[in-house]
């Protein structure tokens, strides 16, 4: 079992005890019930009683049989009960890790997996410690039980059991080893095959368009078979192993047969023995062959738990939620102080030595070429990374010092490509605030350009969009991102730009909203196109992690700098063009 | 049943290794039985001290034997059915790629986001273990009891009738306490996750959204809901797993034990011997084991049908376009003149028309292009003429020929397409070239890729054109990408070509660039293009003004922008935007 498990969920510990306890009982039933059907057989078989005889140990052996159908039950009921407790925590711990990891864990880590791993990797890990651990216990306790019941009955069989069953973990460690290395390379064909054959799907429409998909039904095939061909012939090797140690307990249990039966033919031997020992010889294998069959959600198990103390064990890089609000309301002052940021693992850092100061009611944009550092800068701001070097103060306190959630309260955002909830347009304008009153969410949607066409949609404004609802244009969910950040009414609004997917109308929503900005808020955003570049009251133009140049369009364009040679090259061709137009 | 019946439909093309494994898994089974039997007898008869060993000898024999076939016969069932089951894969794959490949389009705009894959292909896995965890374990557990009441029927008919009457119930009960019981909770609980999972899924993806607009808390207190349903309804499946071992452990037992009471009185009046009391208990013991695995078996095959469900109905037939898959007809068009004419497109999950009658001419050789702001309808009218919409109304005619009638043979001369977002297949950059046109020689190949100015990029690989575009695609850019999808198109020379939203994701210089080079060498064909960027339309012969399904303008660049309308508004909003000049 690991270690990591055991060290950190002492839970499971209480589940494998009272997993031995209950185990330990149930065997002990198993071999009163098998004396007391050898005793009764035997009694008319060799005794020749009479049924009348037999009542009494009759009645024992039912009370026996049903007694232990009720620890078979109970026993699911006591470690599922456990193994829920453990999983309950376990998840909550995790979701409450990712929250707090934030969003810049995501863009390393597949999202996939994680959810994969949130998901279904605790759920593994609870059929490891509510299967896989009881049988771990069983498989230990009720051969040795039965054994010892055995020497006390026939010690040659003892000996026969003793001879082979050291093989059997031997043997299926070779079973868990083989079918690692096989499960490893079926995962990677697997991978490949699986992966083409998600290849085709996703390109379906392509294939349409080129009247292709009869020829991809004959590559499939051929892939498929190739696969088999592939996988089959070390399976036949891989079953060897399993073969073996199946011949093993059969071998066993018929040499243990044949051995009671010459020493029964001899008179060495009572029949009401013999008969015990034949009775549980099979119940002495079955629990450790039980426990084969679950070597796979053992190794699933093992390899989730890896996954989820992994990500428990990934450090925390964005703000802490928890903390010291701010103190000040209204409008914040925001001073970067010789702010760095290296992403660990990384050799250079992203962003050195920033200074700059945003006053209440700035607008500021954020200009350089992409890899400047200018996302890293604004995740800096949203607190979903913290400075390696330097300070971030708002309204003179350290950001580090202050609460995430609380921080966040004062910022609006619109996201480069922004996530819509599957839920209605209106729950996902009044995200931040539910349940507040229809016409705030209109009078925000009418702002962002977005009423229109929600009211075109088939339920207006109680359509469900996103994921499996109606789908929405790039342009649209980027208005209805804007009419969000609109409705939040924070102090500071920031904004990335987005840079495709813009139609005619979403440009124009994008103005209005810098248009609406007025002396209450202050305003920060990434610009991509120098047009929304030049609006700013305050241009930073970054360069290879470093501000190169700061001032208004003006200033920056009387300066031969860096900002006015991307002005130029960006636009050149267009002012030609709309020269052109204004002659018409 | 409608599943039950394609899964049994499956089967016949491997009818005979399906018997193969199937009997395989029944012999092994009747060897543990045998072994028993034959054990109780050896002892049972060696307690009643026979003149001469001799009279063991045949019994010895079967023991060993016995101890010896299970082994053998659970290697070769093993071996059998996964062969079987890889075999059922390739038809399985099959059978979704075609039935997803005659899906409308519409449905695929459902499945943009890549979760409906992981979906597809857990329920293709699913599918495939039908056989090997449900149906063998089942009719295995089914003629084992056949064996065990022939072998008790040997010694007493009316033991027999107990027996038969035991295992019966006993098998029935663990069905349906697995699978009728098991089917309500098990149900809820893919509701349950799927409600889980989606929302985990929001909170992953959405995380910037979720921490900016403090929904952190509330999403996580949702989410903590949804895990106590789970697990109510984890708890509930467990009390069911639990009743299932507890009635399984006491049935076997309580078999036994009225066995005993028959059959102890027959022993006293001699209707039977001693010996045969102790086979028919031993037999029954071993009988029973195989019903241990129908609950597992059981509680899979809901999963299986539910798989099969969502399986048969992603693919359902339903308004599938009926010009797909046409083999032949008895006219092909004249020549490559298009007429679109009062052509309406409604796609059957929306209740509007997304085009209204729609009609326009575009002669060999013409430059059409379709603009208008997104949700306008353009790109479906794109797809209808490709006939991957379906046309409601009016009609396509290419040559003289209605479209509708045209063969998968007449589309590959005639139309050749660039799709939004085009798809580049994970396999070498020939390979996706030659999706277009799989003939292509070397020559064509270079032709194509140098008029889509993708040539130089190709050269400087070092694999060139045998390069893996799942890794050149990490190294490609957006507008690389478009160049390659425009030299596939390329490929097929005298064909019409459209091409829908090509510049998505182009930066403004890069547009300009392509859509220079489009015109370029597309000189003497046919080129429809649909954009809602306004950009190098001064080359196009008509351009058609989408908005809300139907032609609201139409007309040359300098006439629609003479004319100051819906085009010339379009047109000065986007220079005002590139530029942030014109209104300020």
């Amino acid at each position: 079992m690991d270690k990591r498990v055991i060290a950190r969920l002492k839970d499971v510990r209480v589940v494998l005890v009272s997993a031995i306890l209950l185990g330990l009982f149930s065997t002990l039933l198993l071999i009163v019930q098998a004396q007391m059907m050898a005793g009764i057989v035997s009694g008319s078989f060799i005794g020749h009683e009479s049924i009348h005889t037999l009542e009494p140990l009759m009645w024992v052996l039912l009370g026996t049989l049903l007694l232990r159908g009720t620890i078979s039950f109970s026993s699911r009921i006591v470690v599922g009960h456990l193994s829920h407790r453990l999983k309950t925590s376990l998840r909550g711990q995790l979701l409450g890790h990712l929250v707090a990891l934030g969003p810049m864990y995501f863009k390393k880590e597949q999202s996939g997996e994680v959810v994969q791993t949130a998901f279904d990797g605790i759920e593994q890990l609870d059929t490891y410690v509510s299967d896989y651990v009881p049988q771990l216990a069983l498989a230990v306790i009720t051969p040795l039980a039965i054994f010892a019941f055995i020497v006390s009955k026939d010690l040659i069989t003892a000996v026969i059991l003793c001879v082979s069953t050291p093989l059997v973990p031997i043997f299926m460690i070779l079973i868990g080893k083989s079918a690692q290395s096989l499960t490893d390379r079926q995962w990677r064909l697997m991978g490949v095959l699986s992966g083409h054959f998600v290849d085709l799907l996703k390109g379906l429409p392509t294939l349409r368009v080129f009247q292709r998909t009869k020829a991809q039904v004959d590559i499939i095939r051929r892939m498929t078979d190739e696969y088999r061909r592939a996988t089959m012939k070390p399976l036949r090797v891989a079953f060897l192993s399993a073969f073996v140690l199946e011949l093993l307990t059969t071998l066993s249990t018929a040499m243990v047969a044949v051995g009671l039966g010459l020493r029964l033919l001899s008179g060495r031997m009572s029949f009401v023995d013999a008969f015990v020992v034949l009775l549980l010889v099979p119940d002495f294998f079955l629990p450790i062959r039980a426990l084969g069959t679950k070597y796979h959600a053992s190794m699933n198990g093992i390899s989730a738990a890896h996954r989820i103390f992994d990500i428990l064990d990934e450090p925390i890089l964005a703000l802490p939620l928890p903390g010291r609000t701010g103190e000040k309301t209204g409008l914040h002052e925001i001073e970067f102080r010789d702010v760095s940021f290296t992403y660990p693992g990384a050799e250079q850092p992203v962003l050195q030595s920033i200074s700059f100061k945003i006053k209440p009611s700035d607008v500021v944009a954020i200009v350089g070429l992409s890899g400047a550092g200018k996302s890293t800068l604004l995740d800096l701001l949203l607190g979903f990374l913290t400075p390696t070097d330097g300070h971030i103060l708002v309204d003179g306190v350290n950001l580090t010092d202050l609460s995430g959630s609380w921080w966040r309260q004062e910022i609006g955002y619109v996201s480069q490509s922004p996530y819509l909830f599957s839920d209605t347009v209106a729950a996902n304008i009044s995200l931040h605030r539910p349940s507040a009153d229809e016409n705030c969410v209109r009078s925000a949607a009418k702002r962002a350009l977005a009423d229109d066409f929600i009211l075109d949609l088939p339920q207006g404004y109680d359509t469900v969009i996103g994921e499996g609802g109606q789908s929405l244009s790039g342009g649209q969910a980027q208005r209805i991102a804007i009419a969000r950040a609109l409705y939040k009414k924070a102090q500071i609004l920031t904004l990335d730009e987005p840079t495709a997917h813009l139609d005619v109308e979403s440009e124009s929503a994008l103005s209005a909203l810098f248009a609406s900005v007025d002396s209450a808020q202050t305003m920060i955003y990434i610009a991509h196109r120098l047009s929304t570049a030049r609006i700013a009251r305050r241009i930073i133009v970054l360069h290879e992690g470093k501000i190169v140049e700061e001032g208004s369009h003006d200033e920056l364009m009387q300066k031969d700098g860096l900002y006015r040679r991307m002005y130029g090259a960006y636009s050149g061709e267009g002012l030609v063009r709309s020269c052109e137009l204004h002659a018409l | 049943m409608r599943v039950a019946r394609t899964l049994i439909r499956w089967i016949q093309p491997h009818f005979g290794i399906a018997l193969l494994a199937l009997l395989m898994g029944f012999l092994a089974a009747g060897s543990s039985v045998g072994l028993m039997s034959t054990s109780g007898y050896l002892i049972a008869s060696a307690a009643l001290h026979p003149a001469t060993i001799l009279l063991l000898w045949t019994p010895i024999v079967a023991v060993r034997f016995f101890g010896l076939s299970r082994g053998v016969f659970r290697y070769l069932e093993r071996v059998f059915s996964h062969e079987f089951t890889f075999r059922i894969l390739s038809d399985i794959r099959v059978f979704v790629f075609r039935g997803m490949a005659s899906l409308p389009l519409s449905r695929w705009q459902f499945m943009k986001s890549g979760d409906w894959l992981q979906t597809v292909m857990a329920d293709v896995d699913s599918l495939q273990d039908f056989y090997l965890r449900v149906l063998s374990p089942s009719l295995v557990a089914m003629l084992s009891g056949l064996l065990g009441s022939v072998i008790v029927a040997v010694v007493d008919i009316r033991l027999m009738v107990w027996f038969a009457l035991c295992f019966v119930l006993t098998g029935m009960g663990a069905v349906l306490l697995s699978h009728q019981l098991g089917a309500h909770p098990s149900r809820s609980m893919t509701f349950e996750k799927k409600n889980f999972y989606t929302r985990l899924v929001q909170l992953v993806h959405g995380m910037r959204e979720v921490l900016l607009f403090n929904r952190e808390a509330a999403v996580l207190s949702e989410l903590e809901e949804y895990q106590h349903s789970w697990t109510a309804l984890r708890k509930a499946m467990i009390r069911l797993e639990g009743l299932t071992d507890g009635l399984i452990v006491s049935a076997t037992a309580f078999c036994v034990w009225g066995m005993l009471w028959f059959a102890i009185p027959m022993v006293t009046i001699h209707r039977i011997t001693g010996v045969s009391l102790v086979v028919v208990v031993l037999t029954t013991l071993a009988s029973f084991e195989s019903i241990a695995s129908l609950p597992g078996a059981f509680s899979y095959l809901r999963q299986v049908l539910d798989a099969g469900n969502r399986t048969l109905t992603l693919v359902a037939d339903d308004g599938r376009s009926s010009s797909a898959g046409k083999e032949q007809s008895a006219t092909s068009p004249m020549n490559g003149d298009l007429r679109v004419h009062a052509v309406s497109v409604s796609w059957p999950s929306s209740a509007r028309e997304t085009v209204r009658s729609v009609s326009f001419e575009a002669p060999w050789g013409s430059k059409i292009a379709i603009v208008g702001p997104s949700g306008s309808g353009k790109s479906t009218l794109a797809n209808a003429i490709l006939g991957l919409a379906p046309v409601t109304a009016g009609c396509i005619e290419l040559g003289g020929m209605d479209a509708a009638h045209m063969t998968d043979l007449d589309r590959e001369r005639w139309f050749t397409a660039v799709l939004q977002s085009p798809y580049l297949f994970n396999a070498p950059i020939h390979q996706n070239l030659k999706i277009a046109r799989p003939l292509s020689s070397d020559e064509d190949l270079w032709e194509a890729v140098n008029l889509a100015a993708i040539a130089d990029r190709i050269s400087e690989l070092p694999d060139g054109f045998d390069t893996l575009v799942g890794e050149f695609g990490t190294l490609m850019s957006g507008g690389e990408r478009q160049r390659l999808a425009l030299a596939r198109a390329l490929l097929r020379k005298q064909a019409i070509l459209l091409l829908d939203e090509p510049t998505t994701g182009l930066d403004p210089i890069a547009e300009e660039r392509f859509m220079e080079s489009l015109w370029k060498v597309t000189q003497t064909r046919t080129v429809l293009v649909t954009t809602h960027r306004l950009v190098g339309l001064d080359r196009v012969d008509v351009i058609l003004v989408m908005e809300n399904g139907q032609i609201v303008e139409r007309g040359t660049h300098a006439g629609l922008v003479a004319k100051r309308g819906k085009y010339w508004r379009m047109l000065m909003a986007q220079q005002d935007m590139i530029l942030g000049v014109n209104s300020r």
